[in-house]
């Protein structure tokens, strides 16, 4: 199988629902996804001659056979698998996806939730002006690929509202569950996030696959905070192995907005992400902080990228990527500063500890700057543990194994701390410590 | 700020004083390019076989390659067929000493501030001119040549050193390298030609004075330096080229090869022809320049302090292939009005314990572009590789551009990376000091800007370095307020 | 008269710091200007110096009888005009000595005299760092940087000893100063001190005036002297603070 069946499969899978769109074509989200489908029929896969691809070669992990429609039955072991899952995250509030359709009945306390959800078709419907400044408009950049396979097929697309003033108590949960018991299976999500003027909210996000086949998440997001809003993602990318993940996040802030995108990356084959984030407003804060924990040979691209498009606006960036055996890790992570962005503080570090001599971090920091009165800089790191820290800590008694967690850990930390969630947060440190003790033997 | 619009459009007019053309006869290649280009000029130098074989394969392959686009810059396409690519002062015959070179040459260089004639040089320099494509005189041959030091044209090694040049052309930077690459591999004229034996350190420092003159034509020279076991030389190229409101193209080769724990210092001050306040003319300036550490604990450094030129677009790389072999690159570019420089290095660790080391010093002013492009690439072998990058760009005016695309590719855990970048503009604070203290504000803006780039400096041998901090001021003259 | 400052009103970003200035200081006169914070204090340094941050919109201030405003700053220092910076600034990569050889040959050119040829520089330093008691390495050491804030501040003094200047404004330079720091700054200025050279010190604190006497005593408050008078001034400041002289301009509480 190739990456042809695959690009065949998608073709199949969206002239189906076309067909089944009964002279909707029209309709403007319909409209909007066949401008999608079209664009990635052009662009096709990347290469790793596309600049933005240069370090993953997709083609090994397309080489699966992936279907597009998923079982619309859910079996006894994956209905004990969701219910075991929540139980375990425990969420307050939930949002649950099953091979990519929201299931109100596994949703939790969605009712007396202070944000409203939306399908994307009912909320054009409602605010057919609104809606059309909205969807896919963060996606018109050369480099968009995957984002068309999410916004073409994005039937279940579905929009987060939390209306002006509105203060959101608990963080929301997006889960997203996926079963591959009965073939290699492609799902593809899209949502919208609009947080009004002077709200607050907070989503946490987790795919989770279930069966023995691979699962393939596309999701594409698009986030918009208008002024004053506060907006925190965290993205727990720990899946199982049998899982590739591409996941778009784009943002776009208004005057005195503030959002600060958290991701840990340690599960799946391969996870691909594309978060961006665009000022257009004053005082405008961006944090995008990340940690991936890579091995086998798990392969964790981080592409980031924040545009100041206005002035006084700043942005502080933070990733820590941990390497061991044979995984490789890639970071881009592009700051633009633009003509009229005067006064802009952007702060970028970009920091590896490689624990094997089969690892590869390829990095690339990139400040492009074109106005003058602006203070940016970016720095980069790369190396193995600190050989003297280790002696330090074993005169003290502490064991090579121990002192190696410790050390690692405290360089994760400063990316952990920032997650705000204290079950979320136990849980990555709990994990971060299973890992290294299975590395360190 | 109506003080800053002032000086700024002061600054836009100082001239380039190296703008004066020659008049000198001249003989051409036909314009254009084709098989018969390539032979023709091989005939011309009456080349052996070997090399017009060389240039015929680098032709071939030329013309299955496309002109790169990834890089920074912006520039209309050029119509490789409306190159001259060889220009030559008409010469007599044989010249058997300085006294027979056309005088009008001996005056170009004069004015130029590089007199060809021995007893009028700064002690310790010899040069190589090169006119156009021809190399016309070398000075200190004899002295050289007592330590057993080759140092002369391109074209005159050839004939007196083939072996060296079968052996080296085109095996550090290969003819299939890139596109400008098998281009120069192709056409090129002359350059200079550099060795030095086993156990010699060169008595002084060997310079080469590249002038483009000719209308319309191309520049491609070919520069290969050759540093034979425990040897140790100084190399320093300077260019300038007359105003002209067309585009020149050059796109110059440099290959060095440093054996074991011999070591190569390279050293450019670039200050070819920017074009003038309204980006009309300039030099293209596609050059390829890497150096392989070839044998133990060789070193090879680059220091560049490149100022002129519309478009530059140059990576001085080494290849760190010998055990404990170093590294370094040091940059200062300054873009101003319409240019545009894309520029950097890269450093590729093959050997254990190798080091290397990279402090680039970009500043950009008027409507300026100034990129800096590199990469440091550590492969698994490369076990204890270092690298330390500091890549600092400095604004001025709010027209101008700086862009930072450093490439770091590791893969083992024994080696430690640094990097580290900062942009930021000239601060007002230190600028209203300086004046405070009398200094007046095109001085102050020098006096920063050396300082900016006191590190990249200090690399420079003495007369280049004097050369330097007054081309940064010029290039500079109240840019900023 | 060095200095006559008129009715001087400046302001920055449109709020309004000096609210009319009237001062006089005549040949090898020790002016002393005190102040809470925010009075005004290092506002008036910085006009004086042509700081083009400030808006000048009123008044005027002659300086050896040419209009001072009119001249740009490195004018009013090769005129004889220093400023001793409250936080001077570090210029990373030149030296002290390199600076200071371009500064002072500036201000050499300006008034008539031959440039220093580098030995007769070096010689004319070395005198002056003996003075301020300061080794000789920090001249090749990059201007200010990583020097503790005494340094910074006898570094000013330096410079002002090189420059010669015939009217020195000290802003703030006693602040974070140790008492011996303190003490060699005082005694710097109070070595060129002599009938032609006039100060203008601008202090918080009347610890520096123990060791640099003035001969007059200004309180500045809401952008106005509100008070004038001699070294006893001070003392009485130091014991009473400010509170009492505020009670005395209740014109000016009410205007705000």
């Amino acid at each position: 199988m190739s990456v042809d069946s695959f690009v065949q499969n998608f073709k199949n899978t969206f002239e189906t629902a076309q067909k089944a769109l009964n002279g909707s074509s029209k309709f403007y989200p319909n409209v909007v996804r066949a401008n999608a489908f079209e664009s990635f029929l052009k662009s096709g896969i990347p290469t790793t001659k596309n600049e933005e691809w240069k370090y993953v070669n997709l083609f090994p992990f397309f080489s699966i056979d992936f279907q597009f429609s998923a079982s619309q039955v859910i079996s006894n072991e994956f209905a004990i698998f969701i219910k075991d899952s929540i139980e375990s995250i425990n969420p307050d509030v939930a949002l649950v996806l099953v091979n990519g359709k929201i299931l109100p009945q596994l949703c939790k306390n969605l009712d007396s939730y202070e944000g409203k959800i939306l399908g994307l078709d009912q909320y054009y419907n409602e605010h057919p002006d609104e809606f059309t400044t909205l969807f896919h408009s963060l996606q018109l950049s050369p480099n968009t690929i995957f984002e068309n396979v999410s916004t073409a097929l994005s039937f279940d697309g579905f929009v987060v509202q939390y209306d002006k003033n509105v203060v959101t108590e608990k963080p929301l949960f997006l889960l997203n569950f996926i079963d591959t018991t009965n073939n290699h299976i492609v799902i593809p999500t899209r949502y919208i996030v609009k947080a009004e003027k002077l709200s607050q909210a907070s989503i946490i996000e987790q795919t989770l696959t279930f069966g023995p086949n691979t699962s393939l998440s596309i999701a594409t997001s698009e986030v918009f905070v208008d002024e004053q809003a506060n907006v925190t993602i965290v993205k727990l990318q720990n899946d199982k192995k049998e899982s590739i993940v591409l996941d778009s996040m784009s943002i776009a802030q208004k005057s005195s907005s503030t959002v600060t995108s958290t991701t840990v990356s340690y599960g799946s084959s391969l996870i691909r992400n594309n978060h961006r984030a665009v000022h257009n407003g004053s005082n405008v804060h961006t944090n995008m902080f990340g940690l991936a924990i890579a091995q086998d040979k798990q392969v964790i691209d981080n592409h980031t990228e924040i545009d100041h498009a206005t002035a006084h606006c700043s942005s502080t960036e933070s990733y820590k990527h941990i390497l061991s055996d044979s995984s490789t890790v890639v970071f881009n992570g592009k700051v633009y500063v633009r003509e009229q962005a005067q006064k802009t503080n952007a702060y970028q570090s970009n920091k590896t500890i490689l624990l094997s001599d089969t690892a590869t971090i390829n990095s690339k920091p990139q400040l492009e700057i074109f106005a003058d009165d602006v203070k940016c800089s970016h720095g980069a790191t790369c190396g193995g543990i600190d050989e003297e820290a280790i002696f330090y800590l074993r005169s003290r008694g502490i064991s090579t194994k121990d002192a190696m967690s410790m050390l690692t850990l405290a360089f994760a930390e400063d990316v952990i701390m920032k997650i705000e969630n204290e079950s979320v947060r136990t849980r990555i440190e709990e994990d971060f410590l299973t890992l290294l003790s299975n590395r360190t033997k | 700020m109506a003080n800053e619009n002032e000086l700024l459009t002061e600054l836009t007019d100082s001239e380039y004083k190296y703008g004066f053309t020659s008049d000198i006869e001249q003989e051409y290649a036909p314009k254009g390019l084709s098989e018969d280009t390539v032979r023709f000029i091989s005939q011309k130098k009456n080349e052996p076989e070997f090399l017009l074989e060389f240039r015929l394969k680098a032709y071939r392959h030329w013309l299955t390659m496309k002109d790169p686009q990834w890089q920074n810059v912006n520039f209309p396409t050029i119509d490789f067929q409306d190159i001259i690519y060889y220009a030559a002062p008409k010469k007599k015959q044989e010249l058997q000493s300085l006294d027979e070179v056309d005088p009008e040459l001996l005056k170009t260089f004069e004015k130029l501030g590089i007199p060809l004639s021995e007893q009028k040089m700064l002690a310790g320099v010899a040069v190589d001119a090169v006119f156009d494509s021809v190399s016309v005189a070398t000075t200190f041959k004899d002295k050289l040549a007592e330590k057993g030091i080759v140092f002369c044209s391109f074209s005159e090694a050839v004939h007196s050193h083939p072996e060296l040049i079968k052996k080296y052309l085109g095996s550090v930077v290969p003819y299939t390298d890139n596109f400008y690459a098998a281009l120069n591999s192709a056409v090129f004229s002359d350059g200079s030609f550099c060795y030095i034996p086993k156990g010699v350190r060169c008595p002084m420092e060997l310079s080469t004075y590249f002038r483009i003159n000719a209308k319309n034509t191309g520049q491609f020279e070919r520069t290969l330096i050759i540093a034979d076991d425990e040897s140790y030389v100084s190399y320093l190229e300077g260019c300038t080229a007359p105003m002209r409101d067309e585009n020149q193209l050059h796109a110059a080769v440099v290959e060095l090869v440093a054996h074991e724990k011999a070591e190569i210092k390279y050293s450019t001050v670039q200050n070819w022809y920017p074009g003038d306040k309204n980006g009309v003319g300039g030099i293209y300036n596609f050059v390829t320049k890497r150096g392989i550490c070839k044998g133990i604990s060789s070193k090879i450094s680059w220091t560049q302090v490149e100022t002129g030129s519309a478009i530059t677009w140059k990576y001085p790389s080494v290849v760190l292939q010998g055990d404990n072999s170093v590294g370094e690159f040091y940059s200062v570019a300054v873009t101003n009005n319409f240019q545009q420089a894309d520029t950097g290095t890269k450093m590729i660790h093959t050997g254990k314990n190798t080091r290397s080391r990279i402090v680039s010093k970009g500043i950009s002013a008027g409507k300026s572009q100034n990129s800096y492009r590199g990469l440091v690439k550590v492969l698994k072998k490369a076990e204890n590789a270092r690298n330390f990058s500091q890549c600092d760009s400095l604004l001025m005016g709010d027209t101008c551009g700086a862009h930072t695309f450093p490439y770091l590719e590791i893969g083992n855990s024994s080696s430690v990376v640094e990097h580290e970048a900062t942009t930021s503009k000239i601060n007002e604070d230190i600028l209203f000091y300086c004046n405070q203290r009398g200094i007046s504000q095109e001085d102050a803006v020098a006096l920063i800007v050396n300082g900016y780039c006191k590190e990249v400096l200090n690399q420079l041998p003495m007369e280049f370095a004097v050369e330097a901090q007054k081309l940064l001021a010029i290039s500079l003259e109240g840019s900023v307020g | 008269m060095i200095l006559e400052i008129k009715n001087l009103c400046a302001s920055i970003d449109e709020k309004e710091i000096l609210k009319g200035i009237n001062l006089t200081i005549n040949p090898g006169e020790v002016h002393a200007i005190m102040g809470p914070n925010g009075s005004g204090k290092s506002t008036l340094a910085s006009v004086l110096a042509g700081k083009s941050d400030y808006e000048v919109t009123s008044g005027s201030v002659t300086f050896k009888n040419q209009d001072l405003l009119d001249l740009d700053p490195e004018i009013r220092a090769r005129e004889g005009l220093f400023l001793s910076f409250q936080y001077p600034v570090e210029i990373p990569g030149v030296s002290t000595a390199n600076f200071l050889k371009a500064s002072v040959n500036e201000v050499r050119k300006h008034r008539g005299l031959e440039p220093y040829d580098a030995m007769e520089f070096l010689k004319v330093m070395k005198k002056e760092l003996e003075l301020l008691e300061m080794d000789k390495s920090f001249l090749s050491r990059s201007l200010n940087e990583g020097f503790s804030g005494g340094e910074k501040k006898r570094n000013e003094i330096f410079q002002m000893a090189m420059l010669d200047p015939v009217l020195s404004i000290l802003d703030e330079t006693d602040s974070g100063l140790d008492i011996d720091a303190l003490r060699i700054v005082a005694e710097g200025v109070n070595k060129l001190r002599n009938t032609e050279r006039s100060f203008l010190i601008i202090t918080h604190y009347q610890r520096l005036l123990d060791y640099i006497v003035p001969d007059f005593v200004h309180v500045l408050y809401q952008g106005k002297i509100i008070k004038t008078g001699t070294k006893e001034l001070a003392l009485e400041l130091e014991e009473r603070g400010y509170d009492w002289l505020k009670s005395e301009v209740p014109s000016l509480e009410e205007v705000q």
